[in-house]
């Protein structure tokens, strides 16, 4: 029972991370209707960025985080402007692949930069090795701070959506382009905006994932995008709530099963096996589409005559 | 009705061109043009040679290699290269062997067996390469020998524990030598080491995934019966796996003395990371096997990684450990995997060396199957080949990692002394 | 029509639609007019003769190459086959509109039958490649009934989970079986022969290309084509949508099919990853960079894919720039990235856009209408 709970905490967790990933694509794909596949990369190139500033200079914690943070929102401008803004007109499907071309870029571009990182090295942060004892449960620091950052965040970005002149600017633009641009949003500056703030959630994502590991390289963030892209998915990718909760259900799906599945066997088929966890995620969520094409919180489909 | 979208201009709806006309003999004339500057810059290595040892002429003896450096495995097949290279060049700046510069021509196959037989085409049918040395990952050599062995091409170290040097009925593969470890000889060697020197009475295995890893958990398991222990639980991960907490459950629950830890650094410094931070720890600690003996893994682990034991097949108070930490002293941490290319590169030049002033195939095949009897690597352990015995190293030391430092605890233990 | 400062043309739920590299031209229209006709013949003449210059590569490349010249033949032989599968790609993707990502897994399936059927069954190659057609399918049958609810971006994402489901599952029958790769054994002695190979690749491309193309002027491709461009509207004009739709699936799935146990011949071997998000993101690479919607767009995206690896892999490393020592090795991935950037952004409609007038009307417009 005790490890079931422990392993819905772990999960939770997890499922924060992706939830979080996941709602940085669906804004990005809201608003600009781009599916970015080079999300993960954006948040590698930000979380080896931080990396080098505390191995190398060897900044203090706090000062490189935020360094890093401007840093991401730099790297958010220069993507709109530099990559998204050319390919505005090209078809979805173009976009799609040069994302996935940008992705192979930045990779490069970090590898070469900080040829260190191409092994795996340990990611040095002040959280280590604590962790709250409640009941016979542990929770790491790491993972406490993240379920904190996520409520937080969650928070401050739908009063922002919500409540600011800016927010409701995106939401409209996300509604309907031609309809903003009527109302005299000026819809490139949104553009920009929505790209550095993606941009910055995915450094948060990115960074609090290398915290929890301790360790990254070159290509951590590789197996953790297409798992945040199905909890996108599931959460219909059409409202922000939903992309969260399609994350959180995905983490927590993970963990559960890896627990239920591990020392079975079925025959010589080792029930244990990651494959079959894999495989399994991937079975129930083509299902769950089949049985709701919208995702499970996604709004219902409205096509236009 | 409204439609979708206003209908097209109708200055948009051109014919046309001759598009697909002309497209295919241009397509045709990029394809040659291209095709003739890729040839034209590779066709070294043929000059001169002979039809029984193409790749040497007067002055060097080229050698080819497919390490995947652009796809997923590249943190190691790239690194291994680096190694490769640094010893090559050092043999090449003391004169060479008999006379002659070696020429290693490295391709990628990006990973993906299904394209490394073209990548090892392209280095014996376009680059004229004497031996193939190194075929990064076990699928891909496996590939790459169905194409070298029936050509009687010599093949040295096929890396991956999963790699082929034997056939069908278990007789030595021809023109194939290994020289690594494989994970079945060092799982009765682990056995043996953790029932008898550490006295672990019940054992959990954390192990990767695949061939190799369930190769390692089948031969740990029986040692370890042979020599009064149990393995109790075992759990599989993969490389991409993120989260370890269920994995943790699990092998918590069977409460082992011991826990191994094979395959990966980056999982299992993972999985130790999750353990620490949940405040567990095996009676007696950990045990890695041999991807894990390096200093990198024991900085990456931080304070979490003291008292881990590491098996591991190479020792750094070695004459060629000692030159190759000379060479790279100014690298920022140390790599296993380019001392791994180091060691077998000097394996390489060794055997290019055996096979005489006017090499052949010929003659390099005896010299592999002859003249490498118990032959001392320089880095440890001993290397046999005979006609009947292409398999690589099979003895293993023990390591503890004692203040970020792999220490050694124990003098190398050969595989066939505790098995069967 | 006013031109607005950023031309992004979405749908209601944030789907895009490719526009203008899809117009009808005038050889799509059903009737087409007269001087079309001339031009009918210009273009079949000049593609006989490019298939007259492939068919005597082989005797170009001995007089070039000398003795690699099979080898460099082995290495057209891989386009053409990946212009099968770009042509599979093509005909769900940028003609029937299917925003299916899901042609990976009959890659991997059919290449894994194969390899099942003839190297440990010990069937008949041919057989083997037949079961395995079939096989795909009914795969694309099972594939694309429940695609029919599903749509954009979902159907997308969705396929794209499919891949990776088939892939999980080839890695766990591998690991099962204890290998890493599944090896081709007992593949037919003539198909060894390089030159062998690449005739039969070539007359299946020249065949598959030229039922694709009576096949995208008849009754099939004018409702597939009426279907991206508007299904109510096709529907609305008794297209039977759900018929056509599945076509498309079935017709995608087999022809992937083929280009996978093809390419399990030409590699020697079948391996998990045929079926994974790489493959996929290679295959609508060669049909966004060719020209969604076009026949010599398979071609030339098959081309890009097959070609810039290969030639990026043989520039020398460290590569020499003057003073500057490049590593190329570790940079091939990156400058690949580049190109592949360059062509999306000079050529939004394809690299095909480049040889007929009405694709370059459509990148003077911005590739709106």
């Amino acid at each position: 029972m005790l490890a079931l709970l422990q392993v819905l905490l772990s999960g939770l967790v997890t499922g924060s991370l992706y939830g979080l990933l996941a709602l940085g694509i669906v804004l990005i794909y809201r608003t600009t209707g781009v599916l970015n596949f080079a999300y993960g990369a954006l948040a590698a190139t930000v979380t080896s960025f931080l990396y080098v500033l505390l191995t190398g200079p060897r900044l203090p914690f706090w000062p490189a985080l935020l360094l890093s943070l401007l840093f991401a929102l730099l790297l958010g401008a220069l993507v709109e402007r530099g990559f998204a803004r050319p390919l505005l007109a090209a078809p979805i499907l173009t976009k799609a692949i040069a994302t996935l071309a940008l992705a192979l870029v930045l990779q490069t571009v970090v590898q070469a930069l900080w040829p260190q990182l191409t092994s795996p090295v340990h990611f040095p942060t002040p959280f280590e090795g604590h962790a709250l004892h409640f009941g016979g449960l542990y929770l790491s620091l790491v993972d406490g701070l993240t379920l904190l950052t996520m409520v937080l965040l969650l928070i401050v970005l739908q009063l922002f959506l919500l409540r600011t002149r800016l927010g409701m600017a995106m939401r409209a633009t996300a509604d309907s382009l031609e309809a903003a641009r009527l109302m005299g949003i000026p819809v490139g500056l949104i553009f920009l905006l929505v790209w550095m703030l993606a941009s910055l959630l995915a450094a948060v994502a990115g960074i609090l994932i290398a915290a929890r590991q301790t360790v990254i390289d070159v290509q951590f963030m590789d197996p953790v995008l297409l798992l945040a892209f199905i909890g996108a998915v599931l959460g219909g990718l059409d409202r922000l709530e939903g992309a969260v909760l399609g994350g959180a259900l995905v983490g927590l799906a993970e963990n559960v099963l890896a627990l239920l599945l591990a020392g079975h066997s079925l025959g010589a088929l080792d029930l244990g096996n990651p494959g079959i966890r894999e495989a399994l995620i991937f079975a129930g969520f083509v299902l769950l589409l089949l049985l709701r094409p919208r995702g499970l919180f996604g709004g219902a489909a409205l096509r236009r005559v | 009705m409204r439609l979708q979208r206003p209908p097209a201009p109708v200055e948009q709806r051109r014919r046309g061109g001759s598009g697909v006309g002309l497209l295919l003999p241009s397509v045709l004339l990029f394809l040659l043009l291209l095709s003739a500057c890729g040839s034209a810059s590779s066709s070294g290595g043929g000059g001169g040679s002979s039809a029984s040892a193409p790749g040497v002429d007067a002055d060097t003896i080229t050698i080819g290699g497919v390490l995947d450096t652009t796809g997923p495995i590249k943190v190691i097949c790239a690194p291994i290269l680096q190694g490769d290279q640094l010893y090559f060049n050092q043999v090449n700046a003391a004169g060479g062997i008999n006379g002659r510069k070696i020429k290693f021509i490295q391709v990628s196959d990006n990973g993906d067996s299904t394209r490394t037989r073209d990548a090892v085409r392209q280095l014996v049918e376009q680059n004229h390469v004497f031996a193939i040395f190194q075929v990064c990952g076990s699928g891909n050599a496996n590939v790459a020998e169905s194409y070298t062995v029936p050509r009687g091409i010599p093949f040295i170290d096929p890396i991956g524990g999963g790699s082929k040097y034997t056939d069908q009925s278990g007789k030595a593969l021809p023109w194939v030598w290994m020289t690594q470890p494989n994970y079945g000889d060092e799982g009765h060697v682990i056995g043996y080491y953790a029932a008898t020197t550490l006295k672990a009475r019940s054992v959990g295995l954390l192990y990767e995934d695949d061939v190799l890893g369930l190769q390692q958990k089948t031969t740990l398991a029986e040692a370890l019966q042979k020599y009064g222990s149990k393995l109790v639980a075992s759990v599989g991960y993969n490389a991409t796996q993120t989260d370890f907490s269920a994995a943790l459950q699990t092998l918590k629950a069977a409460a082992p003395d011991l826990i191994v830890l094979n395959g990966l650094p980056s999982p299992t410094a993972r999985f130790v990371a999750t353990a620490a931070a949940q405040g567990y720890r095996p009676r007696l600690g950990y045990l890695a096997n041999y991807p894990m003996a390096d200093n990198s893994w024991a900085k990456v682990l931080g304070a979490a990684g003291e008292g881990i034991y590491v098996s591991g097949y190479t020792s750094m108070d070695t004459p060629v450990a000692q030159q190759y930490l000379q060479a790279t002293r100014s690298d920022p941490v140390f790599s296993a995997y380019k001392f791994y290319g180091y060691i077998n590169a000097k394996i390489m030049v060794d055997a290019l060396r055996k096979a005489g002033s006017n090499p052949t195939r010929a003659s390099l095949r005896d010299a592999l199957d002859h003249d490498f009897v118990n032959y001392d690597t320089g880095f440890g352990p001993t290397l046999t080949w005979t006609p009947e015995r292409h398999g690589g190293v099979s003895d293993f030391m023990f390591f503890q990692i004692k203040q970020g430092q792999l220490t050694p605890v124990s003098s190398f233990i050969k595989a066939s002394a505790v098995w069967p | 029509m006013k031109r607005m400062d950023l031309p992004l043309k979405r749908g209601r739920l944030g789907q895009s639609a490719p526009r203008a590299a899809l117009s009808l031209t005038a050889s799509e229209r059903p009737g087409g007019a007269s001087g079309s006709t001339r031009l009918a013949w210009q273009r079949a003449a000049a593609t006989l003769l490019g298939l007259l210059a492939l068919v005597l590569l082989p005797l170009l490349f001995d007089l070039l190459f000398g003795d690699s010249a099979d080898f460099q033949l082995h290495r057209v032989t891989l386009i053409l086959i990946l212009a099968i599968a770009a042509l599979a790609q093509n005909l769900l993707t940028g003609y029937a509109a299917q925003p299916s990502l899901g042609n990976a897994a009959f890659f991997g399936v059919s290449a894994y039958l194969l390899a099942w059927l003839n190297s440990d069954l010990q069937q008949p190659y041919w057989l083997a490649i037949l079961v395995a057609l079939l096989a795909c399918a009914l795969l694309g049958l099972i594939v694309g009934g429940p695609a029919l609810s599903v749509s954009g971006a979902h159907l997308a994402i969705a396929t794209l989970g499919l891949v990776v489901l088939t892939g999980s599952l080839l890695t766990l029958w591998d690991t099962s079986a204890g290998r890493q790769s599944y090896e081709l054994t007992a593949l037919p002695e003539a198909l060894g022969d390089d030159r062998v190979l690449y005739y039969l690749v070539l007359a299946l491309t020249a065949l598959i290309f030229f039922c694709a193309f009576h096949l995208l002027r008849s009754r099939v491709g004018r409702a597939w084509i009426a279907l991206r461009d508007s299904e109510v509207a096709a529907a609305a004009c008794g297209v039977a949508l759900t018929r056509y739709k599945l076509l498309a699936f079935v017709v995608s799935a087999v022809l992937t099919g083929l280009a996978g146990v093809l390419y399990a011949t030409w590699g020697t071997t079948a391996t998990a990853s045929m079926s994974s998000v790489d493959q996929t993101i290679a295959f609508l690479t060669m049909i966004v960079v060719g020209g969604a919607g076009s026949l010599s767009g398979s071609l030339l995206g098959a081309l890009f894919v097959g070609l810039v690896p290969l030639l990026l892999g043989e520039l020398p490393d460290p590569l020499m720039l003057g003073p500057l020592q490049l590593p190329i090795a570790t940079l091939t991935t990156g400058i690949y990235g580049v190109l592949l950037l360059l062509a999306l952004i000079f050529f939004p409609g394809g690299l095909s856009a480049v040889f007929s007038r009405g694709g370059r009307l459509a990148r003077e417009e911005g590739g709106k209408p």
